[in-house]
């Protein structure tokens, strides 16, 4: 065979039972007990952690199911937004390594190291500071595949889960390849296995042999696909990203609400997010706009262009607040909050005599830990009530208190 | 209630109140002003009182004659525009119950308005103040000179009050928005007795420019959440704006490196150039200071460029780059009426000041623009 098609060294990086151990990160007190991260609906498992798996429960499983398997299972809500936010910061720390790597899911990443490892020595030494990183920053294990190939990389971060390490390096690449049923290969499905099995493929290497023509007569166009799995060692530069123009940050709320107070600290929340992103990317808010959807799915903006660039917390908070005033009082039950600034990177700089842009030492802590824990471990004590119990539903006009004392409440 | 009322006099008030009036009222009371009758003097008078909750104005206004006493509560919005469109000066309103009747010759119009059991009524707060009487002169120039720097952003709310502090012999108005301060000291006629601060709202000062110029004095009365502004003719009540207002006179510098004097409309005509050619977005003017000469540029990339140069007396040090939002400038030029101004300067990235000789009582402060890499 032969080994000059396999000039490049691949990493799968997998993180291992990803919800489970952001959950797990960010409550520490759930360490070593069976956990499964559910649905809102409380239907299915979506994630459950080793210890949970050691029960029988699988992802997928309905809840129930699980709960019968295993009595003293903890039970958590997914929160997307914390996975998606441990991902951009799993991403933050590739970046310091190389920018060769493609995300292809929440939690896993193909990586080309080629350029930064002269061998597979070099590699695993590599994949083992990747993981000691990951562990030590985010909290979370994962597990690696280094070869020269996708496919063969997703396989191998398999074979030692979890916090494993698997390497197949050129040399023995081929041999491997014996031993690998085709059906382990991510794209080969039951139905697609069964056909293969007709031809006589059964294993990676089989399928590397077999002839073009004979794929095609089962699978169309689709078999260059195929065959082309076992070799493919193209990765694309993680972003070739251009400067954001905008940053937003949405959020559905699990029940519509007219409540002020929740929709004010959901507001708080999503300028959390926005000003954090501002401040990775280095950017200023020149124009601030929210916008609402209601429960009848209709929409409404409103916007406000800013004299100065902002980007602290607070600023971007107090004036959320102003443009939501606008939509006072509620005629509706608001289904969708979408907090969004247009962004600038600004060549000159108004100075000011006040520290109005440096971040409290809250923000700057709860910064620190949503980075490492997820966003958002720390949320405002409103949001988390809601998402809990879904009340208070109170509506609450708007009240105006004269200059004497008397209160008045809007009719409109 | 029935009256007849000079228009063109009672439009002026009521174009006046109509500040306090929102465009479109959350509740009919905002937007709404209360005309009384009052004829226990020798002129018979309307007194007219308006409220958004946070400020209320009463304000005297002479009437023609009073047929009979009574009380009416109209929107602002509904009232003025139809008695500014009149042609007539002598116009009639009489009240029916809650309704309003502007009647002139051959036009008659009503207007629907508010009970008076709906409306809030007048009594103020009883809270230890203090006082001070304040002449109309000085009291008109440091609310013309320190408007400019109040800020209009939601950041800190705070900043978008007026700070009157009162100390033993002085009264000092303070504004900023964090990247400029207006301060101006002034006299009082009659000293207060206790310092006491407050942060009133720009709106009540901006009414009690307007109604002032009837009056000779002004009396000052401020407590911790309220201010109060008199005269013979109005009363001004706000309520103070919370929060805790930054100590400005800590951003002052005590000692200036470099030091100049420049004529105001030379400045003021060369910066209004350069205006027309700077960056829409950054607003940005460079001032090159050396012996004897200023030297002005702006540019927008691409686009235009300007440069101007223009005499000036040095009287410390010299050799300084350092650029300005140009709009904060123009507002002290625009606002001042000295002949001469003092600008005072330490570094491009420290806080300069400009004075006006003539009056010692004001410093404009005002903070730098850096480039990108000269912050860093």
């Amino acid at each position: 065979m032969n080994n000059n098609s396999l000039s490049k060294i691949l990493f799968h990086i997998d993180m291992d039972a990803y919800f489970a151990a952001c959950e797990i990160a960010s409550r520490p007190y759930l360490k070593g007990k069976p956990l499964v991260v559910t649905n809102h609906y409380r239907h299915i498992v979506l994630t459950a952690s080793y210890e949970a798996r050691a029960f029988g429960i699988k992802t997928g499983m309905p809840l129930y199911r699980a709960q019968q398997l295993c009595k003293t299972l903890k039970i958590v809500f997914a929160d997307p937004d914390k996975y998606i936010s441990t991902t951009g910061s799993i991403h933050e720390l590739l970046l310091t390594i190389t920018d060769r790597f493609e995300p292809l899911s929440i939690d896993e990443v193909i990586m080309d190291v080629t350029q930064v490892s002269s061998n597979y020595c070099d590699a695993a030494k590599l994949a083992y500071k990747i993981k000691f990183e990951v562990k030590k920053q985010i909290g979370v294990t994962c597990s690696i595949g280094i070869s020269p190939s996708r496919s063969i990389s997703k396989y191998a971060s398999g074979v030692n889960k979890p916090d494993g390490l698997h390497v197949i390096s050129k040399n023995n690449f081929w041999n491997e390849l014996k031993n690998i049923p085709a059906s382990e290969i991510a794209g080969i499905g039951s139905s697609t296995k069964l056909l293969l099995k007709s031809v006589g493929v059964y294993t990676c290497i089989d399928l590397h042999k077999c002839r073009i023509e004979i794929l095609l007569k089962l699978f169309g166009q689709n078999a260059f696909h195929l065959k082309s799995l076992i070799l493919n060692d193209a990765v694309k530069t993680f972003y070739d990203r251009e400067a954001a123009k905008s940053i937003s940050s949405s959020h559905t709320l699990i029940k519509d609400t007219d409540n002020i107070e929740i929709l004010t600290s959901f507001l708080e929340f999503l300028v959390w997010k926005v000003s954090d992103k501002l401040k990775m990317e280095g950017l200023t808010a020149t124009e601030v706009s929210l916008s609402i959807r209601y429960e009848d799915f209709t929409h409404s903006n409103h916007s406000t262009t800013l004299k100065e660039p902002v980007n602290s917390t607070s600023m971007l908070y107090n004036i959320g607040k102003a443009i939501l005033s606008f939509y006072l009082p509620l005629k509706k039950k608001v289904r969708l909050l979408c907090f969004r600034v247009k962004c600038i990177e600004p060549r000159y700089k108004q100075l000011t005599f006040l520290n109005m842009q440096k971040s409290s030492r809250f923000e700057v802590a709860c910064q620190k830990i949503n980075r490492k824990y997820g966003n958002f471990t720390v949320k405002p004590a409103m949001v988390m009530l809601f998402e809990a119990f879904g009340k208070p539903e109170k509506v609450i006009p708007p009240v105006f208190t004269d200059i004497y004392g008397k209160t008045y409440r809007a009719t409109r | 209630m029935k009256v007849v009322l000079d228009r063109q006099p009672f439009v002026e008030v009521l174009s006046n109140l109509s500040l306090l009036a929102p465009s479109r009222p959350t509740t009919p009371i905002l937007g709404a002003v209360k005309l009384s009758t009052d004829s226990k003097g020798k002129t018979p008078y309307f007194n007219l009182y308006t409220t958004d909750f946070e400020i209320s104005v009463s304000v005297k206004c002479q009437i023609k004659k009073i047929m009979d006493e009574g009380t009416l509560i109209l929107p602002i919005g509904k009232l003025l525009p139809i008695l500014r469109e009149l042609q007539s000066d002598d116009v009639t309103l009489e009240s029916d119950l809650a309704v309003g009747l502007i009647s002139v010759e051959q036009e008659s119009y009503k207007i629907v308005g508010l009970s008076e059991a709906e409306y809030p009524d007048q009594s103020a707060p009883s809270e230890q103040t203090t006082n001070v009487v304040l002449p109309k002169e000085q009291l008109t120039e440091a609310i013309k000179k320190v408007l400019i720097s109040v800020s209009n952003e939601p950041i800190r709310y705070c900043l978008s009050g007026i700070r009157i502090n009162i100390t033993d012999d002085k009264v000092n108005f303070i504004s900023t928005d964090g990247r400029r301060i207006s301060l101006l000291e002034t006299n009082p006629e009659k000293k207060s007795q206790t310092n006491l601060g407050t942060t009133v709202p720009p709106k009540a000062l901006q009414l009690l420019r307007k109604f002032i110029q009837e009056s000779e004095v002004a009396n000052i009365a401020i407590s911790e959440n309220y201010s109060k502004f008199t005269s013979k003719t109005f009363e001004i009540f706000a309520r103070s704006i919370e929060g805790s207002y930054p100590d400005v006179k800590a951003a002052i510098p005590e000692l200036h490196k470099i030091k100049a004097e420049l004529n105001r409309s030379d400045f003021l005509s060369c910066l209004n150039r350069i205006s027309l050619v700077t960056n829409r977005e950054t607003r940005a003017v460079t001032l090159t200071l050396e012996n004897n000469k200023l030297t002005l540029e702006g540019q927008e990339a691409g686009a235009s460029e300007g440069k101007a140069v223009m005499k000036c007396n040095t009287l410390n040090g010299s050799g300084l780059k350092i650029r300005f939002k140009i709009d904060y400038l123009l507002d002290f030029l625009n606002n001042s009426d000295s002949e001469k101004i003092i600008v005072q300067f330490n570094s491009n990235t420290e806080i300069a000041t400009f004075n006006e000789p003539d009056n010692k009582n004001y410093t404009y402060l005002l903070m730098p623009i850096v480039l990108r890499d000269e912050a860093e």
